[in-house]
């Protein structure tokens, strides 16, 4: 009952702000270039996508997005995996990928699309930048998490290192991994929307930029109000995936694990430290 | 009397390593010898090495003096015919309850449809029957701790090193897990070494009772408990079970109480 009397308040209100939005660009007779009423984005919306216009670029948008969400995140995953996993990698390549990931990646689409052109691969490009470092960082963070008792327990089985990876390590190191992918896709949309910016043949970031030419105020609105929904809709997809692999991760229920996790007092860490300091 | 090889022989063992504060010595001189399928207590405040002293058995840890033999041959790592049983039950949790119990099958490559058959008998030898497909998450502490130790008997191992399994639980559900304890032991007939701080569950449980004393760890005292078996939670009202108790806690206070 409640939950349905919500969804008509919240229906209720956005109905409300829109007729606001109306009335006071109507009442103060602002420029349609300047903020256009909602009536005038809606028929936007609607003439882009009766014409073709909007899915063509939709489209184009999308597969760079999910391929630079897919190129990203994959050489993030096993970047980082090599980072948390090997020392060598850690110690020769890690400074420079801390150099590298404070640059803002963004600054790098003019680059880029100098070096890739302007169609498909400088797009996919500038996306996977974006999104390879919170599958980079979160990798690394959720191999090593391993709770210190369950690498021991392993270790009491005489699991090998490789067991242990497989068997404790990547499973327990999902919950991280997927929360980068839900970060990862997001960014993702960005990289690409950028590239776009920069320099581009199709694409929604492309249209965007050719409205801001013809002042089309009220298509700009159109096409963000597609790309919140893209990037809403995208949000959910790695959401459902999430909570399908995570199906035993006590955050994903929002409640607390009853696993007591207790503190010991002897020296735990003393010889998983020692290994680790030999450099 | 008997002439069998010990299971556990534990000679002049030590243990010192470094802290932010400078060395610490959490073991020195230990020595003592278990005989196969019996259960031994090792009971000390904390902070007396008792669970490095297990990580040391279970080949986790390395010593830094004297010699630890398993069954006569020396530890050199973690071995696959001991079982052992942490603090915290230290369950995977994206595992069922059966797969849980199938970990040391799943890593030391064992015949897993053999195992099954044998996991899920000790299942409902620990009262967790109709468990068997239910995530950890689902399961109270008492139950957690008792997948722990189907886990640490699957693969059939002749020793369980069991490092306080029961200090987390409730007063209630470790006196339920004592029985259960000893009911297992009685039918596997395995080698036990049990760490505790409680000198009533270890005087309970087992056959003798190491006392160890605190900084640097060190064996204080090897008490024979010659309570008979099996023994029903009535025998914490005894006399000769209070004599124990008595005995084993003046030990700790001549040497200044339990948690000096």
């Amino acid at each position: 009952m409640t939950t349905t009397r919500n969804v008509a308040l919240s229906l209720l209100l956005l109905a409300a702000s829109l007729l606001a939005w109306e009335a006071i660009v109507r009442v103060f007779g602002v420029q349609a270039f300047i903020l256009p009423p909602p009536s005038q984005v809606v028929m936007a919306l609607y003439r882009g996508f009766a014409s073709g216009l909007y899915i063509k670029h939709l489209q184009v948008t999308l597969l760079e997005t999910i391929l630079g969400f897919a190129v990203g995140s994959a050489l993030g995953f096993l970047l980082g995996t090599a980072v948390a996993m090997n020392r060598y990698v850690e110690y020769f390549l890690y400074p420079y990928i801390v150099m590298f990931q404070s640059l803002p990646k963004v600054a790098l689409a003019p680059l880029i699309v100098i070096w890739f052109g302007l169609g498909l691969t400088s797009k996919v490009i500038n996306a996977a930048l974006v999104a390879f470092f919170p599958l980079l960082v979160n990798t690394m963070v959720g191999l090593r998490s391993a709770d210190e008792d369950r690498v021991s327990l392993m270790r009491s089985l005489s699991a090998s290192d490789t067991q242990i990876f497989w068997m404790l390590r990547l499973p327990n190191a999902l919950p991280f991994v997927m929360a980068g992918l839900d970060i990862a896709m997001i960014l993702a949309l960005i990289g690409a929307i950028v590239a776009e910016f920069t320099g581009a043949t199709s694409g929604l970031g492309m249209l965007i930029l050719s409205m801001t030419y013809t002042m089309d105020v009220s298509g700009q609105f159109s096409v963000l109000l597609i790309l919140s929904v893209v990037g809403l809709l995208l949000n959910r997809i790695v959401s459902l995936v999430r909570r399908r692999v995570l199906f035993w991760d006590p955050s994903e229920k929002g409640t607390e694990a009853p696993e007591g996790e207790l503190v010991t007092p002897t020296p735990l860490a003393a010889p998983r430290a020692a290994k680790e300091g030999v450099a | 009397m008997s002439v069998s090889i010990d299971a556990i022989t534990v000679k002049a063992i030590g243990k010192r390593y470094a802290s932010r504060h400078g060395p610490v010595t959490a073991l020195e001189d230990v020595t003592f010898a278990v005989g196969e399928g019996e259960f031994v207590a090792v009971v000390g405040p904390s902070g007396c090495g008792k669970s490095t002293l297990l990580k040391i058995l279970a080949g986790l840890l390395p010593a830094s003096g004297g010699q630890a033999l398993l069954r006569g041959t020396p530890i050199a790592g973690p071995r696959r015919d001991i079982g052992v049983v942490f603090q915290a039950p230290v369950l995977f949790p994206w595992r069922t309850v059966l797969d849980n119990v199938l970990l040391p099958v799943d890593v030391q490559r064992l015949d897993r449809a053999r195992h099954e058959r044998v996991a899920l008998e000790l299942i409902h030898l620990v009262g967790l029957g109709g468990f068997e497909h239910r995530y950890p998450w689902e399961l109270s502490g008492g139950m957690q701790q008792r997948v722990a130790i189907t886990r640490a008997l699957v693969h059939d191992p002749a020793m369980l090193l069991m490092d306080e399994p029961f200090g987390a639980l409730d007063a209630m559900t470790r006196e339920h897990m004592n029985l259960e304890l000893q009911r297992i032991w009685i039918e596997r007939k395995k080698t036990v070494l049990f760490i505790t701080h409680s000198i009533p569950e270890a005087v309970f449980l087992a056959d003798r009772v190491l006392v160890m004393t605190a900084r640097p760890g060190r064996l204080l005292d090897d008490v024979r408990v010659d309570l008979g078996r099996p023994r029903g939670l009535e025998v914490m009202n005894t006399p000769e079970f209070g004599r124990h108790v008595k005995a084993i806690r003046a030990q700790f206070n001549a040497k200044g109480g339990l948690d000096a």
